[in-house]
């Protein structure tokens, strides 16, 4: 299942387009405290209710 | 309530049980950061010294563990996720000292500084190039907290990873828009 809606933002304030595997192609300037994100994944669960699978993050190079 | 919200605020909860303060970063942290995308990434840093009674503490919260090195940790739950990135070296002790507490929907949160998230996006890119994502999110956050950066500090990373020219070419499409 497709779970990657096409992006319907159009405000100035979009900073720029992301996207990744399973993640909508949205990114919006937010409040802070976490509430427009929270707002942001009520909407993404609703529409796509099965999460893709994760990738493990084995072997890199870490140097921070 | 999103069932993310309800998966961080129990784990938060079982952090504050064994007296282990996580900080916050990743995706979700850029949205204390004022740049907002969907993700479902809930990843925290820790003091390295902790990894062990943390990984106890999230396979008692039913939690598998997919990959555990000295540097990181990967676990799932069915299909929630819960990375870990453990601090040992000096940066990344610094950056879990300095970390502020932020008012948040899920409570008090520590949140790494948006200089650290920007290091931390860039390593991430640096190990896995074809991750156009986290190049996006070092150029929302540039763009965001554009005039706030300690910017000697982000220099600082970029040149840890030998990418002062890709910081340049970012700072220079930033301005280019503005």
């Amino acid at each position: 299942m497709n779970c990657s809606p096409e992006s319907t933002t159009t405000s100035e304030s979009v900073p720029g387009s992301l996207s990744g595997p399973g993640m909508p192609d949205l990114c919006l300037t937010g409040k802070a405290d976490l509430s427009d994100w929270v707002e942001l994944m009520e909407a993404v669960e609703a529409l796509c209710p099965v999460w893709p699978a994760r990738e493990a993050s084995a072997g890199e190079d870490l140097r921070l | 309530m999103s069932r993310l919200v309800e998966q961080i605020k129990q784990a938060l909860a079982a952090f504050a049980g064994i007296q282990v303060r996580p900080v916050l970063i990743g995706g979700l942290a850029l949205a204390a950061h004022q740049v907002v995308r969907a993700t479902r990434d809930v990843d925290f840093l820790v003091d390295a010294d902790d990894a062990d009674r943390v990984h106890s503490m999230l396979l008692s919260l039913g939690y598998e563990c997919l990959h555990r090195s000295e540097d990181a940790a990967n676990y799932v739950r069915n299909d929630e996720g819960l990375d870990l990135l453990y601090a040992h070296r000096p940066i990344a002790r610094r950056l879990l000292t300095e970390a502020g507490e932020r008012p948040t929907v899920m409570g008090t949160l520590r949140v790494i500084s948006a200089e650290g998230l920007i290091g931390l996006k860039l390593q991430a890119l640096v190990n896995n190039p074809s991750r156009a994502r986290d190049r996006d999110d070092i150029h929302a956050l540039l763009r965001a907290q554009r005039g706030r950066l300690n910017m000697p500090e982000v220099r600082g990373y970029f040149a840890l990873f030998e990418r002062e020219e890709m910081l340049n070419e970012l700072l220079a499409g930033i301005d280019h828009h503005i």
